[in-house]
């Protein structure tokens, strides 16, 4: 393992069960996994198709519309890729959309979209009736998240180019999504390159970040509506931290959250900070629970 | 952005798509249309769509369904895989050497029952995407890009 994120994984040495098993689950491959597109075909008729074609495709347990794809290399050069019919997507990055857990004819704020794996989900859980604020500020980010919008097939995106941290107030939305810029420490895996949070600076800045983006989100979300907050890394800094900030004073709650994969809970405190009680209910995934990025899940009401 | 189309513009897409691939107004029952200045794009309806388009400044809105920056309209292979799925008319199926043409994006000669002009074209009764026809040849309108990956190659075992 790369020796400097050896030494970021070190500090969550005491709150991190089977630290062994972790470090040793970080040391193997991703797997590839994709999400049909339920709104061209259905989960089972999806898996015959593929199985037909001559791919091996295992269903998941617990997400239903989940597959782990084998043996293709590039499974975005495909024909099936072409015409929509998958989205390339980790597990655990799945599971945001599924707790915000849209529901058709609303209206929902991605405030970081791109590149929009978690948009076009969103989309797709909503049967594509409803609309989809997905904003991203950087433009360029927006063809990728553009581009899977189209060959997805999805009518009931908007895309638009805000200061997350600047979106306009003039619109309250159902529900919103926000996954912000993180350390990403839950991407590393075998192969691939270290994260950003080696850089202290960079990791305190993102952090100023995310509490702003959370502020934001909150502040467009309607009174009772609901807010998931996601990232890809073990920070707590970036995570219960983050979140703490908006239920400490009561702005929001937190809400429970159900997960189909074996998960941690939240943690009660960090170093010499505790967190409001509630943080338990915020979810954990360690790639040794589920063979995926490491995630962070937290659900928010806001108070009417 | 785009501009909602009027109750007449949207007439013309309509008929559009009901002369040229036979495609019934029907399958675009609960979609708006929206004009650009090359493109048309369609978007799911909703009450509070046109609110929403006032209140925020997009970059875009559902999907590019035609390009219109020359007087012949041209279908996009995003509208098509999704609506090219009602058309009878001006579709053709591939198959062998005229598919793998198609994937490539080289012309295939010879004489299709098809009118001069844009068409369907499918892959085991699936929309791959747009050809155009005239003098007894058949030009791929498949993306650069977007087809770059899989050009020739049907199957997994393909790879």
């Amino acid at each position: 393992m790369n020796e400097k994120m050896a030494q970021t994984f070190n500090r969550y040495r005491d709150v991190l069960p089977d630290y062994e098993g972790f470090l040793s689950a970080v040391e193997q491959p991703i797997p590839v996994s994709i999400r049909a597109n339920t709104l061209k075909i259905d989960p089972g008729p999806f898996q015959a198709f593929m199985r037909e074609r001559g791919y091996d495709l295992k269903p998941v347990e617990g997400i239903e519309e989940a597959f782990s794809l084998q043996g293709v290399e590039s499974p975005g050069a495909t024909l099936e890729y072409f015409w929509g019919y998958y989205q390339v997507q980790g597990l655990t990055s799945m599971l945001p959309a599924k707790v915000l857990s849209p529901r058709p004819g609303e209206i929902i704020l991605d405030l970081c979209a791109a590149p929009g794996g978690k948009t076009t989900h969103l989309a797709q859980l909503m049967g594509d009736r409803g609309l989809v604020v997905a904003n991203d500020f950087k433009k360029e980010r927006t063809h990728v998240l553009r581009s899977h919008i189209d060959r997805l097939g999805i009518l009931s995106v908007l895309v638009c180019c805000y200061s997350g941290q600047a979106f306009p107030l003039r619109r309250k939305f159902d529900r919103v999504l926000l996954d912000p810029p993180c350390s990403a420490e839950g991407t590393y895996r075998a192969g691939l390159a270290p994260t950003r949070s080696e850089n202290p600076k960079v990791a305190q800045h993102l952090v100023r970040v995310q509490k702003g983006l959370l502020q934001q989100g909150l502040a467009v979300l309607r009174p009772g509506g609901t807010l998931v907050y996601s990232t890809c890394t073990y920070a707590p800094e970036e995570n219960e931290a983050v979140v703490n900030e908006a239920v400490k004073e009561g702005e929001a709650e937190l809400l429970p959250i159900s997960i189909p994969f074996s998960h941690s809970r939240g943690l009660p405190s960090w170093k010499e900070e505790s967190y409001h009680p509630d943080m338990v209910k915020t979810v954990r995934l360690y790639p040794h629970q589920v063979n995926s990025w490491g995630f962070f899940i937290a659900h928010l009401r806001k108070r009417s | 952005m785009p501009t909602f189309a009027s109750e007449a513009e949207r007439k013309e897409i309509l008929d559009y798509f009901s002369n040229r691939f036979a495609i019934p107004e029907k399958a675009f029952e609960g979609f708006c249309f929206l004009l650009g200045k090359r493109k048309i794009w369609v978007v799911r309806g909703h009450p509070e769509l046109e609110r929403l388009m006032k209140q925020l400044k997009f970059e875009s809105a559902g999907i590019p369904l035609l390009r219109t920056k020359t007087s012949m309209w041209k279908p996009t292979t995003t509208g098509l895989h999704l609506f090219g799925l009602h058309a009878t008319r001006n579709v053709i199926d591939l198959e062998g050497d005229a598919l793998q043409a198609f994937l490539k994006r080289e012309d295939s000669d010879g004489s299709l029952p098809l009118e001069p002009g844009f068409v369907i074209v499918r892959c085991e009764g699936k929309v791959l995407g747009c050809g155009i026809y005239g003098k007894g040849k058949l030009r791929s309108q498949l993306p650069e890009k977007r087809g770059e990956p899989f050009r020739g190659k049907l199957y997994p075992q393909d790879f």
